[in-house]
């Protein structure tokens, strides 16, 4: 999953759901046609996803 | 084109001024959601068209769902007759007319519901979750999740000028309209809670979800507030 470029999830709402983890700032995710759940680091500088 | 919603291309092409288009309505919601409490104390009057394109963008949440555009996408492919019928050109190419339909789409529901009258709801304890069709159709209004606590209630106001109010603390709701929003999603749901994203991909794997998805259905509606179309222009 990379969302670096494509932001599916819409930029101006996507900070009210980011959590500080161990592994640093961001949000569980769960990708329905993937089956995938996992927990997405988010940049917060672009507003960025990656995984 | 259907898996670069933000940055569309088309014939890998960009399309700079659709780029621009979404990347102004992220800007201005962004914005809008930044100041929504000190907005209590500013008449809209004073900054309407800021308003106008608040209330676009807040729309637009409804409409941008990547599986939103693979339906009608597939849709259209599969149904030539009724391509012919909307398309004004019959060599334009399908991503390009979704596109076009969709910010006419977009416009066309802004201009219906100005001027408008949007309710702030806040809950205290419980958390909404997020899904890739973060609106809620009640009977005359729908209502937008736009934070983890927040949600906005859109209807066309009964007044002359738009306006907005804040609503009471409520948290009941929560857990119902988390609930519809796991059932309506269809390409992805996040929380900040792992454990409140576990229950709702439970119930994603459900029959309940199951039978949810035999209600997508695709509507052909006609513009009622648009007198022209848009054109993107490469």
């Amino acid at each position: 999953m990379d969302y670096k470029r494509n932001h599916f999830i819409p930029t101006a709402l996507i900070k009210y759901w980011i959590i500080e983890d161990v592994n640093g700032s961001g949000i569980y995710v769960y990708d329905i046609a993937k089956k995938i759940n996992s927990f997405v680091i988010v940049t917060q500088k672009e507003n960025s996803l990656s995984q | 084109m259907r898996n670069n919603l933000y940055v569309p291309k088309i014939n890998e092409t960009r399309l700079i001024s659709v780029e621009k288009w979404f990347s102004s309505q992220e800007t201005q919601l962004s914005k809008f959601l930044n100041k929504l409490d000190l907005l209590k104390y500013e008449p809209i009057s004073y900054d309407l068209k800021n308003f106008s394109l608040s209330v676009q963008a807040l729309i637009g949440l409804e409409y941008r769902s990547r599986f939103l555009i693979y339906k009608i996408h597939e849709f259209l492919k599969n149904n030539p007759t009724i391509l012919k019928q909307i398309s004004y050109d019959i060599n334009l190419s399908i991503d390009k007319l979704v596109l076009e339909k969709l910010i006419k789409k977009i416009t066309d529901e802004t201009h219906r519901i100005m001027p408008a009258q949007l309710i702030v709801n806040k809950t205290v304890s419980n958390e909404f979750i997020l899904c890739d069709r973060p609106v809620i159709d009640l009977d005359d209004s729908k209502c937008y999740i736009v934070g983890r606590r927040k949600l906005i209630n859109i209807q066309k106001s009964d007044e002359r000028n738009s306006n907005i109010r804040f609503g009471s603390e409520d948290a009941k709701f929560v857990d119902i309209f988390n609930h519809q929003l796991a059932l309506q999603a269809r390409d992805w749901i996040l929380s900040s809670n792992e454990l409140l994203l576990n229950r709702y991909i439970e119930l994603i794997n459900s029959n309940e979800y199951k039978e949810s998805l035999k209600k997508d259905r695709i509507e052909i509606v006609r513009a009622k507030h648009l007198t022209t179309e848009y054109e993107i222009i490469d």
